[in-house]
């Protein structure tokens, strides 16, 4: 099972990582004089964002290798990182909606370029479940959702470097800006929540890899005991490998 | 899927011979030039009642004439692999020995030179329609190239867009689902091009324009190559 050991180790450093980044954020750093609680956001919300574009293009990296040598593992990366950076990429607009609103007193703005950007890339990414799972034959499915993965992949930081060439960008960017006046704990507590939600990413990746390649062990079993009816067809075309 | 080295020049030669039988498909049965340079139309005279008469200038100008440009283009990126996923046409491309980046390469030069000679239709009628002050002939350069780099992008792109969604069920969904978003950094940059020249007076074109422009082409016409064999692929 590819992975499987792995999950124990992993899980034990990225408990530790998180524990010390919320340590950190929560009673190192101090509280900012002007913006308050809401300025521990920083250590949260862009790390999310930080994390959901490394995963888009680690996607797209899988998907390019399962066109390289048509390994069906490699599929089954892309899927998965796909599919986690999704759950990332909507908590990082949840998260940037409450930071919003806190700061710029509405939960969303049209006008800012990086919110809206982040939007797009969502939604072309919300299209590739629906796009894959519109494909019956599962070979050709996998092969479709490699080439949507590298292509969106290589987009979603060419989006967000035109959006910076062609907009003004109101995003704050405190930990670049020499008059922000954030103590040096600061920088550590936001690469902690980098590192800490990296470390997450990675052990929720393994630990759904290892649990789809276990249920399609035990499909395969279940055929092999049971017969080619024993898995229902639908089950096979909404596999992310091919069974 | 292994095939023996192609001779010198066969590529160039497959594009030609696919790209012409893409127009002769185009002249037997003419679908989707008309429906896009009709459709085209349409919206600027929709646009012209939606505006209350009013005409438009600026960014504002270059907006109406991109996002018509793109929505006429979804119509013909959905008709696009039409042929190849309803008529076995991909099951016999595969049989010849011509690679697959040729057939990429020739569908989004098919789609490019239908939204060029789309544009050949819809700029004059825009000018005509809704532009304020008309089209300056001195302008005639910058909005042609502009819209050069803009339409080779939408065609790169639609090229792959209407690749991915014809192995798909619900392909006419999918299409403006996957393009849309694609496309929205070339429309933003196409319309920082174009927008200066549409204002009275003229303004001057910034030169990154045309470079993130042709950079994004680029990346695309890249992306393109690299993916075409996971296409074609049996």
């Amino acid at each position: 099972m590819p992975y499987a050991r792995r999950i124990l180790p992993l899980t034990a450093v990225t408990i530790a990582i998180v524990l010390a980044w919320i340590v950190v954020s929560a009673a190192v750093v101090p509280t900012d004089a002007t913006e308050g609680v809401r300025q521990k956001l920083t250590y949260l919300h862009p790390a999310f964002a930080i994390i959901t574009l490394i995963a888009f293009v680690a996607g797209a990296f899988f998907a390019w290798q399962h066109l390289k040598h048509d390994r069906p593992i490699d599929d089954l990366r892309s899927y998965v990182a796909i599919h986690q950076a999704q759950n990332f990429c909507l908590i990082a607009l949840i998260t940037g909606g409450i930071w919003g609103r806190a700061a710029w007193g509405v939960w969303w703005d049209w006008g800012e370029p990086v919110l809206v950007t982040f939007l797009i890339i969502f939604l072309l990414y919300a299209t590739y479940q629906p796009m894959r799972f519109a494909i019956e034959d599962p070979e050709r499915q996998a092969r479709t959702a490699s080439v949507f993965a590298v292509s969106a992949g290589i987009f979603a930081p060419v989006c967000f470097g035109v959006v910076r060439l062609t907009t003004n960008l109101l995003h704050p960017q405190p930990l670049d800006d020499p008059a922000s006046n954030l103590p040096g704990t600061a920088g550590l507590a936001f690469g902690l929540s980098v590192l800490a939600l990296g470390a997450l990413f990675v052990t929720l990746w393994h630990l759904e890899i290892v649990h789809k390649s276990t249920r399609i062990r035990v499909r395969q079993l279940q055929r092999k005991v049971e017969g080619e009816d024993a898995v229902p067809v639908v089950a096979r075309a909404s596999s992310p490998v091919t069974l | 899927m292994s095939t023996p080295p192609a001779p010198r020049g066969a590529w160039t030669g497959d594009v030609r011979a696919l790209l012409a039988l893409e127009w002769r498909r185009e002249r037997r049965a003419p679908q989707v030039l008309p429906t896009m340079v009709l459709f085209s139309i349409g919206v600027f005279v929709l646009f012209r009642f939606g505006l209350q008469d009013g005409r438009v200038d600026g960014p504002l100008a270059a907006g109406v004439l991109l996002v018509t440009t793109l929505l006429a283009a979804l119509l013909g990126i959905g008709r696009l692999w039409a042929a190849e996923e309803d008529e076995g046409g991909l099951d016999a491309f595969r049989l010849t020995p011509a690679s697959a980046s040729a057939l990429v390469a020739a569908k989004a030069l098919a789609l490019w030179s239908f939204l060029l000679v789309l544009h050949l239709v819809a700029v004059p009628a825009f000018a005509f329609l809704l532009l304020r002050d008309g089209l300056d002939v001195g302008a005639l350069p910058t909005v042609a190239g502009a819209l050069v780099l803009c339409d080779l992008g939408i065609a790169v792109t639609g090229a792959l867009v209407g690749s991915i969604a014809a192995a798909a069920r619900s392909r006419e969904l999918l299409v403006p689902l996957m393009a849309v978003p694609l496309l929205i950094p070339l429309i933003a940059l196409a319309s920082e091009a174009l927008s200066p020249v549409l204002t009275s007076p003229q303004d001057v074109v910034e030169g990154r324009w045309w470079t993130a422009l042709a950079l994004y082409d680029g990346v695309f016409l890249l992306v393109s190559w690299a993916v075409s064999d996971g296409i074609v692929e049996d």
